[in-house]
């Protein structure tokens, strides 16, 4: 590792770290421009009939109750010490910590975003230099025209679809949930593919939702390196065309890691459609839910948490890009 | 240089070697396992204890299969006594004793006593800001002392004569454990196992928020009689009519137009109750001049097609609003108030007659000082508002009243109202059972304040004669249709599917359960129906044939890109 390698990752780091401390600002004020505050879920609009019979005073302990009385600047600087402490509070809605609803979502959103992005990943590689190799020819034309045409289905709509045909009317795959609720499992193994069945559908939505970024990302990429004098030469040394393939990808990676790891920020976008359409137990029906319910604790964790993993993402596709390709160290 | 044949021939011997030896998920066999769902709509309803439940109807549903109330409204409606196996009031209404049954026991097996009673109403009073149960499910105020004679007999003294006490009071506080609670400083955040013991027909096996789904075993000692099912669980459905039909559910609540997308496949029985829930036009009275005027109101009113919003909107799942806010079903309703039949002629010569007689190019009409006769109509923005929006729209222009639309969520359509920041507003709500909470609410609710309305609502919960209260309502209802402080636009039925060839016996409880909450999950159903099914059947699904065939699928064409790959 060299001295310049070093400092760039270092300056990097200080800016995704600022960029973190504006998304925390950002994050603390936002909700409370909204209309609507957190005390309505508890009791209740006061255009319902049902809860009614609530005084002033009781708001005010309520208030009191949850700091919602203190001068903003106290609010936003106990916000920080807190997050600082990983302590988010308790939710409004569940009454339970944040931070126990938040480990309970995250490992099946990872499960699902990871798998649709690694799939998707590979899935736009394998595409899109197979395409960019037979430029022109049939095979290309109609990637070109298939994929990027799938990417314009909304996709809640592609998952309502998905849940008619191969939930309903073929019945195959379960259509909500991450699991079975109480199933009793024989072995980690059938759990393992309950797990895999139910995620099936999503997964699919997400895939097809992803693909078109890679894949014309690499396909472009590809095509302009095959112009490149050194595949001519390869191909007039007579290699095999695997292993002319295999140079033409490596010298494409960069901007593909680079690629993925900007994905995720959209992938969190998707994710929050699907898993609202699919009752899928992660964090973007977390969001959605908290949302609708304006639950302040579990929105603001929630989002520092998604942001914390995209830019983690980011910066450690930078430090491979860095790696990779040396040019890209002078930042 | 690997060899990548050998590699996936390896591979796909293992995959299938497992799916063969693959036995699949099942859900629980040889007991009477019942699965109910609350649809799209939500399946977390929070902690269902009564200090951590979430304050909306199927939170306080979820909680009530653990704990009990003194009394409790059967099939009918009528209130029948649960841990009060008796109870008299003296004829002021003042002082209600309570003689409770002495064969009850609390889930781990303690004794129930009149002192829980007593430390329960105390504790929610002292809770009552942190409290679902306190802060807005009863009213703490109307008790003024409980004490007991025995370990037996509970005495609550009101501190007025209140009317709604059984069904609003003594049917909705779900009695605690003593010696659980008396430690507890901060009840909504005591969500540990202990928290859901109660002494009701169903004991908390499980509550998953990550999962929205919950998992209760029957309560074989249960003093009314063991329930007939022995597990129930509540799970979360992305489309229930889906799921009913698919058999992972076996029960769930529909709208009517999923009742007609079920589309009955035999086995399925759909049962309709009074929904008790109002789609009405709101209007901001106070701070708009030229709503203020009731007879633009009353304009409004003659030129709306509430009947036709019905069939457009529900399509035949409710009924047309009615100018008295009281449902028809309600027993307190009264049908001898003004009524305003769709009538757009009389509504424009209302208009005329109101000052707005001058109309613009587009058939706008205009005020006096020459701005259009137009109005910001907010509603939320799920499918049946929006199209009431538009029905609104269309007609008011027919009288020539101008619509423009501003759609939200839920929470920003009720805080631009709270903070009065709107002209109309279309609001869809529960409007509760009893007069007390119905019709009471009205001045917050519309913001309509009527002297001579005000006196009767609190005459009325003060009426411990039913008679006297029926009249006193009766009126309330005459002051609501003259005065129009609200458009009841249509009234939502609710529905429910079930698998009837498993278990029977739902119903829709008249007037509610917890003081209003129309549901067919009152707790009754699952201790007096009937299982209609020896034991349930394994269930498997295509699920491990369908997983091995994706395995399968994956491994060829890793197959075919390697070997591609080799060329």
């Amino acid at each position: 590792m060299d001295k310049m390698y070093r400092k760039a990752v270092i300056s990097r780091g200080l800016e995704y770290a600022l960029t973190f401390f504006i998304i925390l600002t950002i994050n603390f004020f936002l909700p409370r421009v909204m209309p609507g505050g957190p005390l309505l879920s508890i009791f209740g609009s006061q255009n319902s009939d049902l809860p009614v019979v609530i005084d002033e005073a009781t708001k005010h302990r309520l208030m009191d109750y949850y700091h919602l009385n203190d001068p903003l600047y106290v609010q936003f600087i106990n916000y920080l010490i807190d997050t600082a402490h990983l302590n988010f509070g308790y939710s409004i809605y569940y009454n339970i910590p944040v931070l126990d609803i938040i480990a309970g979502r995250l490992p099946w959103t990872i499960l699902l975003m990871g798998s649709a992005l690694l799939i998707s990943t590979a899935l736009g590689i394998f595409l899109g230099l197979e395409s960019s190799w037979r430029r022109g020819k049939a095979l290309d034309r109609a990637l070109l025209i298939i994929i990027p045409s799938l990417k314009s289905i909304p996709v809640f709509f592609l998952g309502s679809l998905m849940i008619f045909i191969f939930g309903f009317r073929l019945g195959i795959f379960p259509v909500s949930g991450g699991m079975t609720p109480y199933a009793t499992y024989s072995s980690p193994l059938a759990m393992a593919i309950d797990v895999a069945s139910h995620m099936a559908l999503p997964l699919a939505c997400l895939i097809i939702f992803e693909i078109a970024g890679s894949y014309l990302l690499v396909r472009n990429v590809c095509v302009q390196q095959m112009e490149k004098p050194y595949v001519t030469m390869a191909f007039a040394r007579g290699l095999k065309d695997r292993s002319i393939k295999g140079h033409v990808l490596k010298n494409s990676m960069a901007p593909v890691v680079n690629q993925v790891a900007a994905m995720l920020s959209f992938l969190v976008g998707g994710a929050i459609f699907i898993e609202t359409v699919f009752a899928y137990p992660g964090m973007g029906l977390l969001i959605y839910n908290s949302f609708m319910e304006r639950d302040y604790p579990v929105l603001q964790a929630a989002f520092i948490v998604m942001s914390l993993c995209v830019l983690a993402c980011n910066y450690a596709a930078d430090i491979i890009c860095a790696y990779i390709d040396g040019r890209t160290r002078q930042w | 240089m690997v060899n990548y044949e050998k590699a996936t021939s390896i591979l796909l011997a293992i995959i299938m070697i497992f799916s063969f030896s693959f036995t699949p998920a099942i859900a629980e066999s040889s007991k009477k396992v019942w699965i109910s769902s609350w649809g799209a709509s939500g399946g977390d309803w929070g902690f269902p204890s009564p200090f951590a439940f979430y304050p909306r109807g199927p939170g306080y549903t979820m909680m009530s299969f653990c704990f009990d109330t003194l009394v409790w409204p059967n099939q009918t409606g009528d209130i029948i006594g649960l841990l009060a196996k008796s109870w008299e009031s003296t004829p002021d209404g003042l002082t209600w004793t309570f003689h409770l049954r002495d064969n009850v026991k609390w889930h781990d097996g303690t004794p129930f006593k009149a002192s829980d009673v007593i430390f329960t109403y105390n504790y929610i009073k002292d809770k009552s800001a942190v409290a679902p149960v306190g802060a807005g499910w009863y009213d703490t105020s109307v008790i003024k002392s409980i004490t007991a004679k025995d370990d037996y007999t509970v005495t609550i003294v009101l501190t007025k004569p209140y009317a709604p006490f059984i069904s609003q009071v003594a049917a909705v506080v779900p009695i605690v454990p003593e010696h659980i609670w008396k430690n507890v400083s901060e009840p909504a955040k005591f969500t540990d196992k202990m928290a859901a013991i109660g002494t009701g027909p169903f004991i908390l096996e499980d509550y998953s928020p990550d999962q929205q789904s919950y998992k209760y075993a029957a309560n074989k000692d249960y003093y009314l009689g063991k329930p007939a099912i022995d597990t129930l669980m509540f799970v979360k459905s992305a489309d229930p009519v889906i799921s009913l039909k698919k058999g992972d559910i076996n029960e769930a609540g529909l709208t009517y137009d999923q009742v007609l997308a079920l589309n009955d496949t035999g086995n399925i029985k759909v049962v309709s109750g009074d929904g008790y829930w109002v789609y009405r036009l709101r209007f901001n009275l106070p701070n708009n001049t030229i709503l203020n005027d009731t007879n633009v109101r009353k304009a409004i009113y003659y030129a709306l097609n509430c009947d036709d919003i019905q069939n457009k909107v529900l399509h035949g799942g409710g009924i047309p609003g009615n100018p008295g806010y009281v449902p028809p079903y309600s027993e307190w309703y009264n049908p001898n108030v003004t009524q305003y039949p769709y009538d757009p002629a009389k509504a424009n010569q209302m208009l005329d007659a109101a000052g707005y007689g001058k109309r613009d190019a587009d058939g706008i009409r205009l005020t006096p000082d020459g701005k259009r006769l137009e109005f910001q109509l907010l509603y939320t923005s799920d499918s049946q508002t929006q199209r009431i929006a538009e029905l609104i729209q269309s007609y008011l222009k027919a009288v020539g009243i101008g619509i423009t639309f501003k759609p939200g969520d839920m929470k920003t359509v009720d805080g631009l109202v709270g903070a009065g920041n709107f002209e109309m507003a279309i609001y869809s709500h529960g409007t509760s059972t009893d007069p007390a909470r119905m019709l009471n609410g009205f001045p917050a609710s519309t913001g309509w304040n009527d002297s001579q309305f005000n006196a009767l609502a609190k005459q009325q919960v003060s009426a411990v004669d039913e008679k006297e209260r029926k009249a006193l309502v009766d009126r309330m209802q005459e002051l609501i249709a003259d005065n129009v402080p609200t458009i009841p636009l249509l009234y939502k039925n609710v529905y429910t599917a079930f698998n009837k060839n498993k278990f029977d016996g739902f119903f829709f409880t008249p007037g509610g359960i917890g003081g209003g909450v129309p549901t067919e999950y009152n707790k009754l159903v699952f201790v007096y129906g009937t299982w209609k099914e020896a034991t349930t059947s394994p269930s498997t699904d295509g699920v491990p044939f369908l997983a091995g065939l994706a395995a399968l699928g994956i491994a060829a064409s890793a197959v075919l890109f390697w070997g591609n790959r080799k060329k």
